[in-house]
Formats: C-alpha cells, sequence, structure tokens
C-alpha cells in the first residue's frame, strides 16, 4: 500500500506544471552560476578561486539550501493540502488508506521533490564547467566529493529542516497562508540570526546558532586562501558538526510530530453554521431600483471593490502575522543588531527608517506574491465569478480596483514602518528626529519600487493559467529583477520600475531627484500600458482560457482604451527615447561594454602611455560654485616645467570632467594633435587629447597652461558632484591633467585574460631609479613634486567655500561669498574645494613651537553628535605626533563634512570627511572596551597623514602606499592608545588590523605581494600594516619604532623633493635600529607572508606547583610558523625548508580572572620569550595562583588561528 | 426581446450548443433537459459569461457579445453553482453585488436589500455569514441577488436542485411573482417545475433545442399515445425496449412498469393512461417525434 501512495504521490508531484518550472528555473541559475561570469556567488569564482573549488561549489550550495525555504512552503501546501484546496478531503478521506500511510507517503515525497528542485540546480552548477563558453581558467579538474560534501551538510539536512517546518505548520493549521507565512518566519529568522552574528560575535555562537549551517561555515572557511579554498572540505568534527547534526535531528522530529499530530477528516473549525428558520410571511416582490451605469458606477464599482479588497487583505491572519514579524523584526535589530558590533551605527532618522523599511522588505515582496495572486483571483477561489461578472460592473473597475488595492495595501505598510519608525526614533533614539528624511525615503526609495514591483504581479498573474503557478513566476521574476544587471545586453532602461532619487544624505537630500521624475513618468506609462493590456484580456466570466480571451480581444477594444494605450505607449516610448539620449549623450555602456570599451583603449595606448608629462608646479585657480543650478566653474593656471634632460614634444591632456566640459585650453607654444588616428580616436571616443609643444618644451623650460572646467548640472539619467548642500570636488575630478592614461586599465586578471589584454602594468620594482623621480600623489594627479598654490572659491552668500591653504580673506563677489586661499609651503598637486551650509566649530592647538594652530570643524548643523570628540581626537593627534616626529608644516587643520561617501581624505591641512564615518556614527563608550570609536580614529588617522604622505611621501614604487597608509595607521594607534588607553587599542586592533586582512586577503583575484612590495591592496596598506607595527612595537619596542620613523621621516622629508624613498629605506632603518637580533622578524613580517601558529602541546598540561610564596607554572607550548605562497596563499612550515630555524619571540601572559571582555589587555604578569624548538616548556613564578594563560595576547603575531592560544588553568586540587 | 439564431458553441470537439435558434418574449420560459444537454451552456452565453463559438443572441436587437453590457445592465442571473467571498454577510454582500449592479443611491439599496432579505426569509440571518448558510438558505440568497436592482431578464440555472419540497416551493412562488414583463428562463431538469409554472418551455438534448412549445401542448401532441404495462422479469423489459418506443421504465413494487409511446395498444395487456409533461418530455428526448411522426400524429 505505502509503495503505491509513494509512487501515486511522486507521479502527482511530477505531473505538476510547478515542479518542471522551478526545476527548470534552478537548473538554469545553476547553470549560470557556474559557467557565465554575469551570475557569480559572492565574489569568488576566478582565476585563483576556481569556480568548482571546493568553498565556491559549497557557497553555492548553501545559497541555494537557502532558496528551499521559498519554494518548499508550495509543495508543501500542494503536497499535503491540496484535500483541503481540491475539496476533496471527504472522498480521500473515506478511503480505506491508512492514515499513516497517507500522511508518510506524502512528506516522504514532498521532501523528496523539495531535494529534487534544489538538487537540480547542483546538477546544474556542476555542468557549467562543461559549458562551451565556459573559461577554462576558472576550473580546477571535476572532483565529485566537493559536491557530494556540502549536497549533504546544506542540502538534505536544510530539505528536510525546513520542510519539516512546514509540514508540522501545514498538518496544524490546515490553512495554506500560515505556511506560507512560516516561510516568511523561517527566512526572517535566518536573516536576523545572521544579522546580529556579525563576524564579530563569538566563533563558537555563530557555529551554533544558525539552523541553515551557513554562519558556522562562514567562521571555519573565513581565513582560508585560495589554496585552501579551492581543495578543503570543511571540517564537521567540531561545534559546526554538531550544529548540522541537531538540524538533521530537529528535522526529523518534527516530521515525527506532524506525523502523530495529523489528524484525518473535517477539520472542526468550531465555526458556527448558520440553522434555517422556517418562512414566515414575508413580501412576496421587490421594488425595481433603476440601475444608474454612467461613469457614476464606474467610480462607484471601482471604490467599493478596491476598499473591498483591500479590507479583505487586511483582515486575513497572514497579513497581520506578517506585520507582526516585520515589527519583531525591526525591533529586534534596532535593539539587538548592535550587539556584537563594535561600532554601533547611530541611529538617525535615515538609518532608522532604512531599518523599518528593511524590516518590512521581505514581508512586501511575500505580500505582493501571495496577496497579489489572492487578491486577483479572489473572486474565481470564493467561485463568486459567475455573479460579478455577469453584472453590469466595467471590467475596468474590477481589475483596477484589485490593483488599486494592492498598491493601497503596500502604501499602507511602507506608512506603518514610517510610523513605526517614528515611534520608536521618539523611544529610543538619541538623534534629532526630520520627519522630512522618512517621508523622502519611505515614499521615494522604497514605496515606489514596491509600487512597481506589485503591479508587475498583478500583471502577470492575469495571464496565468493558475494562481500557484503565477506565485511561482512571479516570484522568480522579482528575484531575478535583482539581477537583470548582470545580463550582457543590459541598459539602465531595462531597469524594471525602480525610479530612484539617487543616494541619499541626510545633508545634502537625494542625489538627483529630476531622474526620479522621468524614471517614475517611464515606468509609470509602461505599467499603465500593461494595464490596458491587461483590461482586453482580463478574465471575465467563463472563458478564462489565455487563448479564448486573445479571440474576444477585438470586442473589448474600446475607442478609450484604444487611445489609453496609444496614449501610454507613446509616453513610454518617449520617455524612454529622451532617456536612452541622455544615455547615449554620457557615454553610457553596461558593464560588459565597458570592459570592452577600457579593452580596446588599453590596446591603443599600449606604446604611449609611459610618455614622460610636463611637471606641474604652480596652480592658481578661480572656483566659481553655484549650488542652486549645481553648477561649477574653474578658470586655472598652471605652470608646468620639463626636468628631463630630453625635451618633450608631446602630451596627453585630459580631465575628470570629460572634453566637453573644458570650456578653454591655452598652453604656451602648443596645438593639438589634429588628423591622426590615435589622437583622433583619443578624443573622439576616450576623452583624451594629444597636444604637440612646438617648438618642444626644452628641458629645465617652464611654460604657462590657462584653462577653464565645468560641472554641467544633473539630467535626467545623472546627477551631479556639485550639490545643494555639501559639495566636494578634487583637482583630479574638476582639473585638467596630463598624462596618467594607466589610470582607465583593467586590474581584475579574469578580466583582461577575457580581452587577451596579458598581464596587467605592475607598480615599479623599488630599485627601479626612474621610478624614483615620482612620488605616490602622480599615480592620482599627475607629475608635480609640490606645488604652490592659492585659490579664491565663491559660492552662494548662505555657504563657506573651502579649499587648502591658508585663509586669506573674504570678500563678496556678485552677491556670492568668496574665500581666498594660499598655502603657506608648497603642497602636493592634490587638493579640494568644498561648499555647504556649514555650522563652525573653532578650536586651538597650542603647538610647542608657540605658533598656535587653527582648529576647524565644518559641519551640517544637524550632526553635530562627535563635533567635540573630533576636535579632541585633533588635539591629541598633534600633541602625539609632534611629540614623536617632526614638526606641523601648515598653519590650520581644518575638517569639512561632506555628504554621500563613506571615506576622508588628507589635502594638506584640510580633511573632507564622509558624514557617514564621521559625523553619524555611534563613538561607542569610552569606558567599555568592547567598543571602538571610527569617529576618533578616523580624525587621528587623517591628521596622520599630515606626516606620512605630506611630509614624507613614498616613491611611485611598490609598497608606496605602505609608507603613506601603514606608518600613518601606525600614528594612528600609537594617538589612540593615548587617548583612550591599552585596552581600547588592543580592541581596535581586533576590529581593524587582524580581522580584515585575515579575511580580506583571501578573497583577492590577484596575488598577494608581501608587504613591503603591496601596490593599492587595502588589506595590506590599512590592515597588515597596522598589525606589523602594533607587532613591531610590542615585540621590539615602542622607542625602537618612534626613533626609526623620525628618521625615516627626516631623512626622506619630502622638502628634499626626488628621489623619493621606498620600503626598502624603512625597512633598512627599522632594521638598523632594531639590531640584529630582530632582522629575521622584520623580514618575517615585511618581505614574507608569515603565519604563525602558536599552541599548547597536546600530551602535556599546564603544570601550577606550590613554591615558596607563590607558585610556579610551568607552559609546555608549541610554535610553528609558515610561510605562504604569493600566488595561492599555501603555507610551508619552516620546518620544511632548509636554513630557515625557529627563532620567535613570544608573549606568554597569565591572568587571575577571566580575560575574554579585554582581549588579555591587562595581565598580571607577561613575559616574551625567545622560542627555538617547535615544542617548548618555559616556568614561571608567580605570587597570585592563575586563573588563565594566554600566548600572545596582544596578537603580535600574525595567526589564523588563535582559538587555542588560551587556556583556563585548573584550580587548585581539592586535597 | 431575446432573440437566438444558430448558436453554436463547442468545447473542443464536443458541441455543447448545436445551431440552437429561439426567440424568447416576456413570461417564464422552462429549458428541461437532461445533464449535459446544453442548457447551462446556453444559460451561460446568454448571461454573458462565455461567447458563442458561432450564432449570435440579440437581447432587444443588439448582439449581446459585441456589447454584453446590453445585458448585463439588466440581467438578475442565478449560476448553477456559485460560491460567495468568506466572512461576509448576507447584507453586506448583497449591499456589495447591488453597487455592482449600478444601484448607486444608497437608499435605494438598503431598501432593496432589506426587502429582498425578508423575501427570501433570510432576515433573521443577514449579519451572518452567507459562507456559513445551508445550501437552501444559499440558493435563496442567490434567487435575492439575482433580482436586485431592476432585471429584465432573469435566468436562474439549475435553481431548485438540491433543495428541499417547501424550499422549492417557496422558491418558484418568488420567480413566479417577479414579474410578467420580465424574460425570465428557468433551466431544470425537474420536470414539475416546469409544468407548475411555465408558459412555455423548450427541451434540450445534445446540445441541440428539440421542441418549443407550451406544455399543454406538448402534452396534446402524444395525448392518448402512451401506454403501460407492468412486466416481472429484465428480459421482458428489454424485449419491449427492442420493438417499442420506450418512454420510461419505472420499478414498481418488484414489479417494472414500462411505459411506451404507440398510437395504438402494443398489445392486450397494455392499459391506457393519462398523458404526463414527462411523457411528452421523453417522448421529444428520445427522439420518438421526428418531424415525420409528428406530423403523422
Amino acid at each position: 500500500m505505502l509503495r503505491d501512495l509513494l509512487k501515486f504521490e511522486f507521479l502527482l508531484q511530477f505531473r505538476q506544471i510547478g515542479f518542471w518550472v522551478t526545476i527548470g528555473i534552478l537548473t538554469l541559475v545553476g547553470l549560470l552560476a557556474g559557467s557565465a561570469d554575469f551570475l557569480t556567488v559572492g565574489v569568488e569564482g576566478g582565476e585563483r578561486i576556481k569556480v568548482n573549488g571546493s568553498y565556491v561549489i559549497a557557497s553555492f550550495v548553501g545559497t541555494i539550501s537557502v532558496l528551499i525555504i521559498f519554494f518548499a512552503a508550495v509543495f508543501v501546501v500542494t503536497g499535503l493540502m491540496r484535500d483541503d484546496l481540491h475539496k476533496s478531503l471527504e472522498i480521500i478521506h473515506s478511503t480505506p488508506v491508512k492514515t499513516h500511510d497517507m500522511v508518510l507517503s506524502r512528506m516522504v515525497i514532498v521532501c523528496l521533490t523539495v531535494f529534487l528542485c534544489a538538487f537540480a540546480s547542483v546538477v546544474g552548477y556542476a555542468l557549467g564547467q562543461f559549458m562551451p563558453w565556459a573559461d577554462a581558467e576558472k576550473f580546477q579538474a571535476f572532483n565529485l566529493v566537493y559536491y557530494l560534501q556540502p549536497i549533504f551538510v546544506f542540502l538534505v539536512i536544510n530539505t528536510i529542516l525546513v520542510t519539516s517546518i512546514y509540514t508540522l505548520v501545514a498538518v496544524t493549521t490546515r490553512n495554506r497562508a500560515i505556511v506560507y507565512v512560516s516561510a516568511v518566519a523561517v527566512f526572517v529568522a535566518s536573516i536576523t540570526i545572521s544579522g546580529i552574528l556579525t563576524s564579530q560575535a563569538p566563533e563558537w555562537l555563530r557555529m551554533v546558532a544558525d539552523p541553515f549551517g551557513s554562519e558556522g561555515f562562514a567562521v571555519l572557511t573565513e581565513f582560508w586562501p585560495p589554496a585552501e579554498r579551492n581543495t578543503r572540505l570543511v571540517p564537521l568534527d567540531n561545534l559546526y558538526g554538531v550544529n548540522r547534526a541537531l538540524a538533521l535531528a530537529v528535522g526529523l522530529i518534527l516530521f515525527a510530530l506532524s506525523f502523530n499530530l495529523s489528524k484525518r477528516g473535517i477539520l472542526s473549525r468550531g465555526g458556527r453554521r448558520s440553522v434555517d428558520t422556517p418562512a414566515g410571511p414575508a413580501p412576496k416582490q421587490v421594488a425595481a431600483a433603476t440601475p444608474n451605469l454612467g461613469f457614476g458606477h464606474v467610480l462607484a464599482t471601482l471604490g467599493r471593490r478596491t476598499w473591498f479588497e483591500f479590507t479583505t487583505t487586511m483582515r486575513s491572519v497572514a497579513i497581520i502575522i506578517l506585520v507582526s514579524l516585520a515589527v519583531v523584526i525591526f525591533v529586534i535589530n534596532l535593539i539587538y543588531g548592535d550587539t556584537f558590533n563594535p561600532d554601533p551605527t547611530l541611529q538617525t532618522s535615515s538609518t532608522i527608517v532604512r531599518l523599518a523599511m528593511g524590516s518590512f522588505g521581505l514581508s512586501m515582496i511575500i505580500i505582493m506574491v501571495f496577496f497579489g495572486s489572492d487578491i486577483v483571483w479572489r473572486d474565481r477561489t470564493a467561485g463568486m465569478h459567475k455573479i460579478i461578472d455577469a453584472t453590469p460592473a466595467k471590467s475596468a473597475s474590477l481589475l483596477f480596483a484589485k490593483w488599486g488595492a494592492l498598491a493601497l495595501l503596500l502604501f499602507f505598510l511602507v506608512c506603518m514602518g514610517m510610523v513605526m519608525g517614528l515611534i520608536a526614533h521618539f523611544i529610543f533614539g538619541e538623534t534629532d528626529v526630520v520627519p522630512r528624511t522618512y517621508l523622502a525615503i519611505g515614499i521615494m526609495n522604497f514605496f515606489m519600487i514596491y509600487f512597481f514591483q506589485g503591479m508587475l504581479v498583478m500583471f502577470i498573474q492575469n495571464f496565468m493559467p493558475g494562481r500557484v503557478i503565477g506565485m511561482i513566476l512571479s516570484g522568480g521574476i522579482l528575484v531575478g529583477l535583482a539581477f537583470i544587471g548582470n545580463l550582457p545586453f543590459y541598459h539602465p532602461l531595462m531597469n524594471f520600475g525602480t525610479p530612484s532619487p539617487g543616494a541619499f544624505s541626510e545633508m545634502a537630500g537625494f542625489s538627483n531627484v529630476k531622474s526620479f521624475f522621468w524614471e517614475f513618468g517611464y515606468w509609470f506609462s509602461f505599467v499603465a500600458f500593461l494595464a490596458v493590456l491587461s483590461i482586453w484580456l482580463w478574465r471575465r466570466g467563463l472563458q478564462a482560457g489565455l487563448l479564448d480571451r486573445l479571440r474576444s480581444f477585438s470586442k473589448r477594444f474600446t475607442l478609450v482604451t484604444g487611445a489609453a494605450a496609444v496614449a501610454s505607449l507613446v509616453a513610454f516610448v518617449s520617455f524612454g527615447v529622451v532617456g536612452y539620449n541622455d544615455y547615449a549623450a554620457r557615454d553610457y555602456r553596461n558593464s560588459d561594454a565597458q570592459e570592452a570599451y577600457l579593452a580596446d583603449y588599453e590596446k591603443l595606448v599600449t606604446d604611449v602611455w609611459d610618455r614622460p608629462t610636463p611637471r606641474i608646479t604652480s596652480v592658481s585657480i578661480d572656483a566659481d560654485f553655484d549650488p542652486y543650478t549645481r553648477t561649477a566653474q574653474f578658470d586655472g593656471r598652471y605652470r608646468i616645467d620639463n626636468p628631463y634632460d630630453a625635451p618633450i614634444s608631446r602630451v596627453f591632456v585630459s580631465s575628470g570632467r570629460g572634453l566637453d566640459n573644458i570650456l578653454k585650453f591655452d598652453m604656451d607654444g602648443a596645438a593639438k594633435v589634429e588628423g591622426e588616428d590615435l589622437a583622433d580616436t583619443l578624443a573622439a571616443e576616450h576623452d583624451i587629447w594629444e597636444y604637440e609643444f612646438s617648438p618642444p618644451l626644452l628641458p629645465g623650460e617652464s611654460r604657462e597652461v590657462q584653462f577653464t572646467t565645468r560641472y554641467a548640472g544633473p539630467t535626467i539619467t545623472s546627477g551631479s558632484a556639485i550639490n545643494n548642500n555639501g559639495t566636494f570636488v578634487n583637482n583630479a575630478q574638476a582639473l585638467i591633467r596630463f598624462g596618467g592614461l594607466e589610470n582607465g586599465f583593467m586590474n581584475n586578471p579574469d578580466t583582461r585574460r577575457k580581452y587577451g589584454l596579458g598581464e596587467r602594468v605592475r607598480w615599479p620594482d623599488r630599485e627601479d631609479d626612474a621610478a624614483r623621480r615620482y612620488h605616490l600623489l602622480t599615480s592620482f594627479s599627475g607629475y608635480s613634486d609640490s606645488v604652490d598654490f592659492d585659490a579664491r572659491v565663491c559660492t552662494v552668500a548662505s555657504q563657506i567655500p573651502v579649499a587648502p591653504g591658508k585663509f586669506v580673506r573674504e570678500y563678496e563677489e556678485d552677491g556670492k561669498r568668496c574665500r581666498e586661499y594660499r598655502a603657506i609651503n608648497p603642497i602636493h598637486n592634490f587638493f579640494s574645494f568644498l561648499t555647504a551650509d556649514y555650522e563652525l566649530r573653532e578650536g586651538v592647538w597650542n603647538n610647542p613651537n608657540g605658533e598656535d594652530v587653527k582648529l576647524e570643524i565644518y559641519f551640517h548643523p544637524e550632526h553635530y553628535y562627535n563635533v567635540d570628540a573630533m576636535m579632541d581626537a585633533m588635539k591629541v593627534s598633534f600633541d602625539t605626533f609632534t611629540d614623536l616626529f617632526t614638526p606641523y608644516q601648515y598653519a590650520q587643520m581644518r575638517i569639512m563634512e561632506f555628504p554621500y561617501g563613506s571615506f576622508a581624505q588628507a589635502f594638506a591641512g584640510t580633511v573632507p570627511f564622509s558624514e557617514n564615518i564621521g559625523f553619524v556614527r555611534d563613538p561607542g563608550n569610552a569606558d567599555d572596551p568592547k567598543t571602538v570609536d571610527f569617529a576618533s580614529y578616523v580624525t587621528m588617522h587623517e591628521i596622520g597623514h599630515m606626516w606620512f604622505a605630506h611630509q614624507v611621501v613614498g616613491a611611485f614604487a611598490k609598497g608606496s602606499n605602505v609608507l603613506s597608509e601603514s606608518l600613518t595607521e601606525y600614528a594612528t594607534m600609537v594617538a589612540y592608545e593615548r587617548a583612550f588607553g591599552l585596552e581600547a587599542a588592543r580592541r581596535m586592533h581586533e576590529v581593524r588590523a587582524t580581522r580584515r586582512y585575515l579575511t580580506d586577503r583571501t578573497t583577492d583575484r590577484d596575488d598577494e605581494p608581501v608587504l613591503a612590495k603591496a601596490e593599492n591592496q587595502f588589506y595590506l596598506n590599512y590592515s597588515k600594516g597596522s598589525w606589523v607595527f602594533w607587532g613591531m612595537r610590542g615585540l621590539i619596542d615602542d622607542a625602537t619604532i618612534e626613533r626609526a620613523t623620525k628618521r625615516f621621516l627626516v631623512e626622506h622629508h619630502i622638502d628634499k623633493g626626488a628621489p623619493y624613498p621606498t620600503t626598502l629605506e624603512l625597512v633598512d632603518i627599522l632594521k638598523e635600529e632594531a639590531g640584529p637580533a630582530y632582522h629575521t622578524l622584520i623580514d618575517d613580517y615585511w618581505n614574507r607572508i608569515t603565519f604563525w601558529e602558536l599552541g599548547f602541546q597536546d600530551d602535556k598540561e599546564v603544570v601550577i606547583a606550590p613554591e615558596g610564596d607563590g607558585y610556579s607554572i610551568t607552559v609546555p607550548i608549541t610554535v610553528d610558523k609558515k610561510y605562504a605562497s604569493e600566488e595561492d596563499g599555501k603555507e610551508t612550515s619552516v620546518s620544511e625548508i632548509e636554513g630557515s630555524d625557529l627563532q620567535e619571540f613570544v608573549q606568554i601572559a597569565f591572568y587571575t580572572e577571566d580575560p575574554e571582555d579585554n582581549l588579555g589587555a591587562t595581565p598580571d604578569m607577561i613575559e616574551t620569550v625567545e622560542v627555538k624548538a617547535s615544542d617548548t616548556e618555559w616556568e614561571f613564578f608567580m605570587e597570585e595562583r592563575p586563573t588563565h594563560v594566554i600566548l600572545d595576547p596582544f596578537r603580535y603575531l600574525i595567526e589564523r588561528n588563535t582559538k587555542d592560544n588560551s587556556k583556563e588553568l585548573d584550580g587548585p586540587s581539592e586535597s | 426581446m431575446l432573440e437566438i439564431n444558430n448558436l453554436t458553441k463547442t468545447f473542443g470537439d464536443l458541441k455543447a450548443l448545436d445551431n440552437v435558434s429561439f426567440d424568447l418574449g416576456p413570461g417564464l420560459f422552462g429549458l428541461l433537459g437532461p445533464n449535459g444537454a446544453g442548457k447551462s451552456t446556453l444559460m451561460r452565453t446568454l448571461a454573458t459569461l462565455q461567447e458563442p463559438t458561432s450564432g449570435t443572441i440579440k437581447f432587444n436587437g443588439t448582439d449581446i457579445t459585441e456589447d454584453p453590457d446590453v445585458v448585463r445592465s439588466v440581467l438578475g442571473y442565478l449560476p448553477q453553482d456559485f460560491g460567495v467571498y468568506p466572512r461576509m454577510s448576507a447584507l453586506q454582500l448583497l449591499d456589495h453585488i447591488a453597487v455592482l449592479k449600478g444601484i448607486t443611491n444608497k437608499g435605494e439599496r438598503k431598501d432593496q436589500v432589506e426587502t429582498l432579505l425578508n423575501m427570501v426569509n433570510l432576515w433573521t440571518h443577514r449579519t451572518a455569514s452567507v459562507a456559513s448558510y445551508s445550501g437552501g438558505m444559499r440558493q435563496r440568497f442567490g434567487v435575492a441577488q439575482a433580482l436586485l436592482g431592476d432585471p429584465q431578464l432573469i435566468i436562474v440555472d439549475e435553481p431548485t436542485a438540491g433543495l428541499d419540497p417547501l424550499e422549492r416551493q417557496r422558491f418558484l412562488d418568488i420567480l413566479s411573482r417577479a414579474g410578467d414583463e420580465k424574460i425570465i428562463i428557468l433551466s431544470t431538469h425537474i420536470i414539475e417545475d416546469v409544468r407548475d409554472l411555465c408558459t412555455d418551455m423548450g427541451v434540450m438534448g445534445e446540445g441541440r433545442l428539440i421542441v418549443r412549445d407550451a406544455p399543454e401542448a406538448l402534452v396534446e401532441t402524444i395525448d392518448g399515445r402512451v401506454w403501460v404495462r407492468s412486466v416481472e422479469t429484465d428480459d421482458a423489459v428489454d424485449a419491449i425496449k427492442a420493438s417499442q418506443q420506450v418512454l420510461s421504465t419505472r420499478r414498481l413494487r418488484g414489479a417494472t412498469v414500462v411505459s411506451v409511446l404507440s398510437d395504438s395498444a402494443p398489445g392486450s395487456d397494455w392499459a391506457s393512461r393519462d398523458t404526463l409533461l414527462e411523457d411528452a418530455y421523453f417522448a421529444y428526448l428520445n427522439g420518438f417525434m421526428t418531424a415525420e411522426v409528428r406530423d403523422a400524429a
């Protein structure tokens, strides 16, 4: 019997369109993810980390196993609830089939169906490798095991877990809406868990708590370099294994429970049934009421139906649960979102409303897909359509009522979200409530997108043969829309229903409201056209088949609908053409076209890009901002010269603004090259002019250049960098530059291979003397050493214009406020202009040399939260850096807030600082060793650059950026420690340096160089650099590093000009100052990719024995040191390398209480030992009995796994 | 005036309506036929829920497939089976349908809805969910909604199926009082419904309208030609079926009473009996009354 039932159930699922559609979609997704480069899982999958490497496969399978959450619900409903659904319950349930056979067969088959769908995707993925278009370099040899493990760990277990949850809900409630809602709940639970369990959460918790196992997988693999990502299987002999076993067990238990709770027969809902009453005297006739069927009727039915559809939906249990879920997610995120975050978000109006809307996001998708179908099919589901469709109500009324009800529902929920955010803000918020921010973001960023998506769902449902297939398809399309940008033929005009006003800033508002209105018009007319189509093909009466409806099309066509169709189509096409032209005018290219374009470009300039260019020696700028029209104009004068031994005859000229916005360009004795292929192509297609000096610019000769560039206002498809309030532009973007053609070269090795571009141009070697003529900033804004600088900047009277240099005067010109700035000493050819409606906080730093430095913070008046802290940070920085290094070189220090971005940039004596990373950031609690203060940290970092980058700058060669960023990180850590103490610095080290280096290095698509030869790798210049300096300070000593750094500053000061220093000089100085004992350590840090591995010996215990007044402690430790390959990170222990010995400095620290909270920053005793063998024993004496011991508690050594570095020590034995 | 001309409706290979033509004026028209005869298809087509494959339906001269609103604006339609929105009371649902039917005046709507609820004896249950109604109550609700507005064409499809005798009576009562000036089409397979109420009727079989006349006139055509006989065995019944035009067979106290159509007594043991509408119905349905036969009669 059971076998027959299983077969029957299987065939039943097999015959469902939904099953095949799901299989089809998932297989395709798998195939594309496994072969095409426009659909990838994360950043992985390339030459280093193979698409079919064990890790990438597991990540893909893990992602698919989360998708199960959605489609499993559909199969559970169709598989387990179809008796209710198809009203066949009485017949089926009265057959002699045994209940447990029936239930069991259904559960098993539903589970199998769900698994097969997900499995199809993995099969598709595996096949990807063999597709003709697949790039062979991205694959290694096929290995079945890499698939089998994740299929079990993720697919099988998650299928069982998820399906069992729905099954339990299905058999206990027998309400399909609640099953769908439970799908949302499951998904919400999973995202909430991963949202709270950030990378800073305790690892054991991350391994155990995620029911789907993604977090644990992430924890175990996060530091794997490519070599391991390609071949290692995730180990299961740990808490993660326990997690997976638990998930499986819970799934099976829930199935058992559902099995036992399954009831047969009609569910007694306790609903009241009306009992008929005998007929009494009654009227026999009814007075006729004459129908009024004019336009009033159309409106009346539209109104009545809309309200009816809306209220009916609002009354459903499912929606109440969905909304409650959204509220719960919001509150959880608001209160607990930052539990494990050392750097919590400052909850301002824009973050809170985003959080609130985000909490509704998932519910919104479900509501569109599920309730959209519910609304469309309501009359048919209820069986009312025969009555409704025979009434004179217009199809348009019936249809638009449905569309309108969904729109109203979405609008209502968005409003609820806003209100919820407002309430939370009033209760919990520490910032000002700005209602317009709520409205702007809620409506323009969120509601509009929901609206268009919702209408699309309604349109799709109109053409579907059934609601389930409609749900699957519309859900699929909504998800698919998110990936539309990856299509090879993508154009933004295809990005359905996403009118976007651009990025939002509390300071500057939306970046381009114009484009919002254009996109709205474009998509609204499209949806209007869809609406007319839907009226023509509306499912009315009993001829519901699409073919029947198409046949009746001519009868449905009326003058009004025809006119509406034409009007909407004309509007759509017009908006489209206008937009298309606007995109074309600014040479829009999608990512594929852009790649091809850049590849052409690189091939075009391959012989000429490294031509010598003139050197800029002085700059004078008149900048004129018009924030109202969002335009700006720059009139500039450069003095250029030729410092080479040979004449310069030709030079490439360009501007970040494109050639169209260069209004004037006069260079003494030079003319534009025209009529040559290269020059013409570059000018026509790549916005680069070639100029010829006639006569050539002779060695030592200098000439004058005059130019005017401008920022045009925003267009319907692109904003302007000039904002109404809060503009920041730098010279590389706004002015003229010479040369710099290599900035357009592509770096991604996979893309380069695709276009046959060969190895990318690497930064010059440090030994290359020619390279030492240039310094780091040459790569930003062209060749110069330092320049004399002055600028006059004008803006509207309400705003303050700011540029580097000493403030000279303020004056008025044509009703505008202007300021003049002049550098008191030569600065980098790297400067910025800002204007905004600023509030100013002033301070003074008493320079020990007696020349007080003016400190100024220009900020958006609403963003006052961290201004005091930043002012303090400036003072601490100046104190620290003048104490440690050399004097400060400028007369003032200004920090200026700017909108949108998430960075700060150090110009001479001026620091533009984005609102997001400083001004609107929660500085945490200075007394809590678990929080860090990035507002202060970033301030200190930028001030640090006044020394490193502005007083010493590296030659533009490998390691150049280390000399500015790593040295700055070092200085910053010292200042931060002085301001907040060692515990805080220890935490900052953990947050900022260690984890970032270890994780980010694993996802680099290119090789990882050693620190001393780093190019632009963030994880090296910032993270590893910071780590190395921290380690050197700890293991060598502070004074030595200070001495070496100061020496480097003095010996290679920028005043001396070229040749500029490299890391070779820095490392030499470090070695000289530290002495031979530390040369290996310094080489390990700088010239190798080194990983230490510390631990306690497995077979020996830490022995604590009373001795005299205290205790003798014997610690058996094991130490290994591995060198990783630059290519794929494969590690080799020094024990296997001839001529390498261990000679390591290891700190051993003892504690008398649990050191977890401050990461062991306050040991009771700490000793540095010099280890020369892998297994050694060390003896210590302590007066108090220690409870914990940690190896390398400050993480001076670069180590991947520190979990085994600490040990809780046994208490005294009872005897 | 409803004019149906050469109406054909096919579903794939199935001809649900096969070249049906007839005209209807005011009055109660009964449409008899077995299941699958095409009654509901005809009703649904008249109610504008589906379009004919060919042929036309004209209501007061306008083709309703071209302009269905002509019918919909004056239509009262009770489908053979229908559902209702969950959690809506009779009061709410009637009010809702009344709006759709164009009764936009609130007072008028209220009056009609309340009168109708009284009329169909649902007043005491007016606030209860229609979904909780028993079959008879729901059917009466169906009548009430069909009578909303000022329907000139009332189509009721198998309305009495599943009603108990009292309910059925009450239903027919309401229907017969709905008005003489209206076209009322009652489709049913219960012959008594038509006999008791209709002045005009048609018999449908296999998608065709076999005959259309007044009930009495149809009875008239076979008056005196119905003969009955009681037989004991099934073999005997089969023998009669092979030789006679059998109208009906009926089990009666262990024997089978066979009615046949015959101009004269088929044999000595056959008795004549009063002609019923039922006999006429079967005579036409079974094709005994071909043109020749009828002419001959």
